[in-house]
């Protein structure tokens, strides 16, 4: 019991050591003059913090990129939500023809999408071909329904625990099945919609590969893009580098540290069902 | 109005064993999901079986041009780097699959044993890493390991390695890839695994306790078996992901030294979007597909999914 209260805190400290390290050391960079950046061996704390690569970033079309990215993921997360506790609803609702078949798609899809890299080149040809490359649009869609899987399944799970006699009570006072859904089923799934919306975020907050070749117009440009380009541009200035890496994880990381639980519950719900 | 009110109601609970003769609740049923499984299938599917005609195709320009049959296939196979691509990426994968796995395993095994807000808060930050971006996950992991000036080189160098630089050796830049693709996934594994072990009911290992089993045994014979879906599903997850991640070798070492870190996915973003070669990139993508539909079945296989 003792050689475990000494271990308890030397394993904490050594987890978020290694973990975060990387993180912490690009936050520091960031925020020191270009001479110190490139001094070693590395300084760790005794340094004069500067704003200055932070400017140079703002001034340069990044925020353009941040609003790219914003308006792409907030939309993400309206359109998944939205499509998935309407498709949730029906699957879990309704019977229907191929409806095990359909819902058997939807889940073999949620791992599927992981693998972007091979999807992603019949996508671009397929969207050159339609005209659809390099809209406003473009990218929202295609978030949009690499998520989805997931977020269907996550609704679906949350849908099933609400009691059918609720919806039969509505049905009886003569609400049509869309007034259920909108002020029986909504109301009551409020966690897995945030759950499910939480990963839209991240996901059209993340996305880089799809963001790389689906827009060509830097004022469609997003922010994991912008920061891919600054490497070619910045070569070895690190300091304008780790600024920019900073700013496009700063609303990822105050979105998931104030929705940890959320997040975590929406994750294992593909692995593990409670 | 009435009528069309009585057409889309739900079915209550004792009409689901006639659902079939209710062709009004069906139609419903289709208007509720078709938005949903309209995008998927403008985006997920139907591209990839119209990339699979185009593999048929010579591609010119971005359109198919001339039926070429399997021919685009036959270049690809007879490419004499391919095979050493896929050699190196199955490699790559499994090293970073087992690492992860094994690293995890070990962390939410402990993590489950703290209590309250220690556990909360250490599996918080065990996850932070995963919910940043892969460029900037990368971008981090470059600017610590792949400089010369660079904090882990330095670490690295009071620890007895002196002079770190993996991009001069191909075993380093092959190791550092690991390195990043184990840290990078640690986080989600760590979560899948830790609600496994969650579910596993207390009496198990009380009752192992009663008949004097080691920690090593209860490890063994309860703990394993018991966590063996969400390990299995951790383990597609994790395959598919490395198997399809192009940041991870485009940023961190950028397929150096000399392709010895060249894998599968980077390899496929090089032909199309740096070589613009869509003949060989289209048949790769093809066959990564497949190979993705493999495991998106053993992972169908174990999901407990149901309507």
């Amino acid at each position: 019991m003792r050689l475990r209260n000494i271990l308890t805190p030397i394993g904490i400290v050594l987890l978020i050591l290694i973990n975060l390290t990387p993180l912490v050391w690009g936050a520091l960079t960031s925020i020191k003059a270009s001479h110190e950046i490139m001094t070693y061996p590395p300084v760790v704390f005794s340094f004069s913090p500067t704003l200055e690569h932070y400017k140079v970033v703002l001034d340069s079309d990044f925020p353009v990129a941040l609003r790219n990215t914003s308006l792409y993921a907030i939309a993400s997360v309206v359109l998944g939500v939205l499509l998935a506790s309407l498709a949730a609803y029906g699957f879990d609702r309704f019977r229907f023809k191929f409806r095990q078949g359909l819902f058997l798609l939807v889940v073999a899809s949620i791992p599927l999408s992981i693998g972007a890299a091979a999807l992603l080149i019949p996508n671009y040809l397929y969207f050159t071909y339609l005209g659809l490359t390099n809209e406003w649009f473009t990218l929202t869609l295609i978030y949009t329904a690499y998520t989805l899987p997931m977020a269907v399944w996550i609704m679906k799970g949350s849908i099933e625990g609400i009691p059918r006699e609720l919806d039969e009570a509505a049905y009886v006072d003569g609400a049509s099945s869309f007034k259920i859904y909108r002020l029986v089923i909504l109301p009551l799934t409020k966690p897995a919609l945030a759950a499910a919306g939480l990963l839209l975020f991240m996901h059209a907050w993340n996305e880089f590969v799809a963001g790389s070749i689906m827009v060509e117009s830097p004022s469609l440009r997003p922010v994991q893009v912008a920061i891919y380009q600054f490497i070619g541009f910045f070569g070895r200035d690190w300091g304008p580098l780790t600024a920019a890496a900073m700013l496009a994880i700063i609303p990822v990381l105050f979105v998931y540290l104030v929705c940890s639980g959320l997040m975590i519950s929406g994750l294992t719900h593909g692995a593990v069902k409670h | 109005m009435i009528g069309l009110a009585a057409r889309d109601r739900p079915c209550p609970a004792r009409w689901l064993l006639f659902s079939n003769v209710n062709t009004m609740s069906q139609q419903a049923g289709y208007a509720y999901i078709a938005p949903a499984l309209g995008l998927m299938f403008a985006i997920l599917y139907f591209p990839s079986l119209y990339g699979f005609y185009y593999s048929l195709f010579d591609v010119q320009f971005l359109l198919p041009t001339e039926f070429i049959g399997f021919y685009n296939y036959t270049v690809l196979f007879e490419d004499p780097e391919i095979i050493a691509t896929v050699v190196r990426s199955v490699f790559f994968t499994t090293c970073a699959v087992v690492c992860t796995l094994v690293l995890a395993l070990l962390i939410a095994t402990w993590i489950n044993s703290l209590s309250g807000w220690l556990a909360v808060f250490v599996q918080v930050c065990v996850i932070i890493p995963w919910v940043i971006s892969h460029v900037v996950q990368a971008l981090l992991f470059r600017w610590v390991f792949v400089n010369e000036v660079g904090l882990g080189v330095y670490l690295l160098d009071l620890l007895g390695v002196p002079g770190f630089s993996p991009l001069s050796s191909s075993t380093a830049a092959m190791g550092l890839l690991i390195a990043f693709a184990t840290w990078r996934a640690l986080g989600f594994a760590v979560v899948i695994l830790l609600s496994g072990l969650k579910s596993i009911p207390r009496d198990y290992y009380e009752a192992a306790w009663v008949d004097g089993a080691t920690a090593w045994q209860a490890f063994r014979f309860i703990t394993v078996p018991q966590l063996k879906t969400p390990m299995v599903i951790t383990i597609v997850i994790l395959t598919l992901s490395n198997l399809n991640n192009v940041e991870t070798p485009l940023i961190v070492t950028g397929g150096g030294p000399a392709g010895a870190t060249n894998i599968l996915p980077l390899d496929l973003y090089m032909r199309a979007f740096a070589s613009f070669d869509f003949n060989s990139a289209i048949a790769m993508a093809i066959g990564m597909f497949a190979a993705n539909v493999i495991l998106v079945l053993l992972y169908v296989r174990l999901a407990k999914w149901q309507v």
